[in-house]
C-alpha cells in the first residue's frame, strides 16, 4: 500500500502542496485538478524525482526514499513532458529504458517486441523517432512505463496528444492493467477518468480537496445542477456550466445551491463537479 | 556495464564532437607548421651533431642567490611569501648539485636551437593538446549531464531502477570517450610533429643542457637555466609532461562533474568552470598587487590554470609562480584528491535533490 502521509512541499516560499494525505492500494486513481494546482509536483514526489519538504510517502511501511531503488524497481512514470532521444528508434529507447531497469538482456527484445504490439508501432519500430507524431511519441512513452511491470503506475496527462481512438484504446488498455497494481491518471481531461477510475483525488488550492470514489463526488451536487433551453431567464445566482446541443436545440447547464423554477433537474456528472469547485481558479 | 554502453552510444550521436576534434586537429596542425622553418634548421645542425658541447654553469649557480630576486622584497611585500620563497631556493641547490654532478648542463640537447625546440613541443604544441583535451572533458560533461534536461528525459531516467546513480555511467562514459578522443588527437598531432621535427639524437640528452633556458618576462631578469628538480632526459621529460597532462584532464574531468552534481543549470555550471579556469590567470596579475593576503595568490599558483600557463616550464623551480618545490605534481595530486572528495560529496548532495 503506498501513503501519502501529511505531504507538503515548498518551493522557497512558495507552497506547490499542503499537507496532502492518501492512501493507495490496488485499483485506477484519477488526478484531477487544472493546470498549476500540483498535480506534477505530487506525481515527481511519488516518482522520487523530488521529495517532500515535510510528511513522508511510504511502501509497505517504509519510506519510499529509503527503499531507494528496490522502490522504483515497482515504480513505471510516464511524466507529462515525456522526452526521448530524436536518433533512437523506438526498439533502442526501448532497449534503453529496460537497461535501466534492470530487465534481464535475454528478456528485453521479446519485450519490447510485445509492448510494441500492444502500443500499435509494430510496423515502424526500427524508424527514428524524431519523425513521429505526438501520439506515437506518447505511445513509446506508455510502453516504456510498463517495460518492468510495474506496481505502481504513474500517468502524468496520458492522453495529451492522442486522438479519440488513440484515447479510447489507451483507457481500455488502462482498464485491462488495472488488476494488481495501483494507476494513478493524472488529467485535467474529465472523460478519461470518468469511465475508468475508482476513486477521484482532486487538488484545490494546493490542499487536497476530496478522495472519494466518483459517485460519492457526483452525489455532492445532487438537485444543484439544472438544464434550461438558451434564452431563459435567469437569476444571478445560477452559475453558468457550459452550452450543449441537443435534439430539443441548445441546453444551457447551471449550476445553482437553490432550486431554478422551469429548471431541469440532471444528475450531475464529474465535468459538473470539475467545473464547480475549479470556477474561481483561472 | 551496460549502462556505460548505452552512455557512451549517446554521446557518440554528437556531431559536435567530431567537428570538435577536427578542428582541434587543424589547429595543431597550424602550430606544428608555424615552427617548421626552425626544424629544418634543426636537422642541419644535428646533422654534425656533437655530443656534450654545452657550457658548464652549474658548478657555480647557487640555488638561494638564484631565488633572491625573486623573494627580493622590492618585488614580494609579503614575509610569508618572502619565507616560502626562500625555503624553495634553498632546496633547488641539491638538485644543482646533482645535475652539475651529471653534467646535464654539458648536454647538447638542440644545440643552440634548444629553446625553438622545447618551445615547439611543450610551449606550444603540448600545451594546446594539454588545454583541447580540458575543453573536450568539460564539453562532454555537460553534454552527457544536461542531454537529459535538454531531451526531457531526466524524468524517465531517474526515475528508472538505476535512477540517480546514472551519473556514474555518464562519468566513465565520458572518461572513456574523452581519453579515447584525446590520445587520437594526441597521436596524430605528435606523429605529425615528429615527423616534421627530428627527435633521434635529442631524445636521450639532458633536458638541463646549458642550451636550454626559461624566459621569465614578467620577472626582474629574463632568462635562467633550465634547473630541473631531478635529472630527466628529454624523453623522461616528455613522458612526465604526458603523465602529468592525463592528470590534468583527470583532475579537471572530476572537478566538472562535482559541479553539475551540484547545480541543476547548465548556465551555472558554465560559469563555474570557465571561472575556475579564467579567474586564475588574472589572478596571475592581480594577486601580486595584494601582498596583504598571501593565502590568495599562494592558492591562485595551485590553480590548474597556472599549471597549464606555466607547463613548459614543469619540474623546475619556476620563480614566482610556484611556492613548492615540485608544485605542478602536488597540485594535479591535490587537484584528483579534491575532485574525488567532490565527486563524492555531490553525489550525496545530487542523491537527495530534485532533479526536477
Amino acid at each position: 500500500m503506498l501513503f501519502i502521509n501529511n505531504v507538503t512541499k515548498k518551493y522557497g516560499s512558495f507552497t506547490a502542496l499542503e499537507e496532502i494525505n492518501l492512501e493507495l492500494e490496488n485499483g485506477v486513481y484519477g488526478l484531477l485538478a487544472p493546470n498549476g494546482a500540483g498535480k506534477t509536483t505530487l506525481l515527481n514526489m511519488i516518482a522520487t524525482l523530488s521529495f517532500p519538504t515535510h510528511g513522508e510517502i511510504t511502501w509497505g511501511g517504509t519510506d519510499i526514499v529509503a527503499l531507494d531503488e528496490k522502490y522504483r524497481d515497482i515504480l513505471g512514470f510516464l511524466p507529462q513532458q515525456f522526452g526521448y532521444y530524436k536518433n533512437y528508434t523506438p526498439k533502442q529507447f526501448l532497449k534503453y529504458m529496460a537497461t535501466l531497469k534492470g530487465i534481464e538482456k535475454d528478456k528485453i527484445n521479446t519485450l519490447i517486441d510485445t509492448l510494441l504490439e500492444k502500443v500499435s508501432l509494430s510496423d515502424v519500430k526500427d524508424k527514428k523517432m524524431k519523425k513521429f507524431s505526438g501520439g506515437m511519441i506518447q505511445r513509446v512513452g506508455i510502453a516504456q512505463a510498463l517495460l518492468n511491470d510495474p506496481k505502481i503506475l504513474i500517468l502524468d496527462e496520458p492522453t495529451a496528444g492522442l486522438d479519440p481512438k488513440e484515447r479510447v484504446r489507451f483507457r481500455n488498455m488502462i482498464r485491462e492493467l488495472s488488476g494488481e497494481r495501483i494507476v494513478i491518471l493524472s488529467t485535467h481531461i474529465v472523460s478519461d477518468i470518468e469511465t475508468i477510475a475508482d476513486k477521484i483525488i482532486m487538488i484545490r488550492n494546493h490542499k487536497l480537496f476530496c478522495f472519494d470514489t466518483l459517485e460519492n463526488i457526483c452525489n455532492t451536487l445532487d438537485g444543484k445542477i439544472y438544464e434550461l433551453p438558451l434564452g431563459s431567464k435567469i437569476d444571478e445566482e445560477h452559475i453558468l456550466l457550459y452550452e450543449r446541443q441537443c435534439s430539443e436545440g441548445t441546453m444551457q447547464r447551471f449550476y445553482c445551491e437553490k432550486n431554478i423554477r422551469n429548471g431541469i433537474p440532471v444528475r450531475p456528472n464529474l465535468e459538473d463537479v470539475f467545473l464547480v469547485v475549479y470556477r474561481d481558479e483561472r | 556495464m551496460c549502462c556505460i554502453k548505452e552512455e557512451i552510444r549517446k554521446l557518440s550521436y554528437n556531431k559536435v564532437l567530431i567537428a570538435f576534434l577536427t578542428i582541434c586537429l587543424l589547429f595543431n596542425a597550424g602550430v606544428i607548421l608555424a615552427s617548421s622553418n626552425t626544424s629544418s634548421e634543426l636537422k642541419t645542425i644535428l646533422q654534425d651533431y656533437q655530443p656534450q658541447s654545452g657550457k658548464e654553469i652549474f658548478k657555480d649557480i647557487d640555488g638561494s642567490g638564484l631565488g633572491s630576486m625573486y623573494y627580493d622584497e622590492r618585488y614580494i611585500d609579503s614575509h610569508i611569501l618572502v619565507a616560502l620563497m626562500h625555503e624553495k631556493y634553498q632546496k633547488l641547490e641539491l638538485p644543482i648539485e646533482q645535475l652539475a654532478k651529471e653534467q646535464a648542463d654539458l648536454s647538447t640537447y638542440a644545440g643552440e636551437l634548444t629553446p625553438y625546440v622545447h618551445r615547439a613541443l611543450f610551449e606550444y604544441l603540448t600545451k594546446a593538446i594539454m588545454i583541447e583535451g580540458i575543453l573536450l572533458f568539460t564539453f562532454l560533461v555537460l553534454e552527457t549531464f544536461f542531454m537529459e534536461q535538454h531531451n526531457k528525459t531526466l524524468y524517465t531516467v531517474y526515475s528508472s531502477l538505476r535512477g540517480r546513480r546514472i551519473v556514474f555511467d555518464k562519468m566513465f562514459s565520458v572518461l572513456l570517450i574523452g581519453m579515447l578522443g584525446m590520445v587520437i588527437l594526441s597521436c596524430l598531432s605528435y606523429f605529425a610533429f615528429f615527423q616534421i621535427w627530428d627527435f633521434e639524437k635529442i631524445w636521450d640528452a639532458n633536458v638541463a643542457s646549458s642550451f636550454n633556458y626559461i624566459t621569465d618576462s614578467d620577472e626582474p631578469f629574463l632568462w635562467k637555466p633550465f634547473i630541473t628538480w631531478t635529472s630527466f632526459t628529454v624523453k623522461q621529460y616528455f613522458c612526465a609532461t604526458l603523465v602529468l597532462m592525463v592528470g590534468i584532464w583527470l583532475a579537471w574531468w572530476l572537478l566538472s562533474m562535482m559541479t553539475v552534481l551540484v547545480n541543476k543549470r547548465i548556465s551555472v555550471a558554465i560559469g563555474i568552470l570557465a571561472g575556475g579556469l579564467i579567474i586564475p590567470f588574472f589572478g596571475l596579475i592581480l594577486f601580486r598587487q595584494l601582498p596583504e593576503l598571501p593565502e590568495l595568490y599562494c592558492l591562485n599558483t595551485f590553480s590548474i590554470t597556472v599549471n597549464v600557463y606555466y607547463s613548459h616550464m614543469w619540474f623546475t623551480d619556476q620563480g614566482y609562480h610556484t611556492i613548492l618545490p615540485w608544485q605542478e605534481t602536488l597540485s594535479v595530486i591535490l587537484h584528483l584528491v579534491l575532485g574525488l572528495l567532490g565527486v563524492f560529496v555531490g553525489y550525496h548532495v545530487f542523491r537527495r535533490k530534485d532533479v526536477c
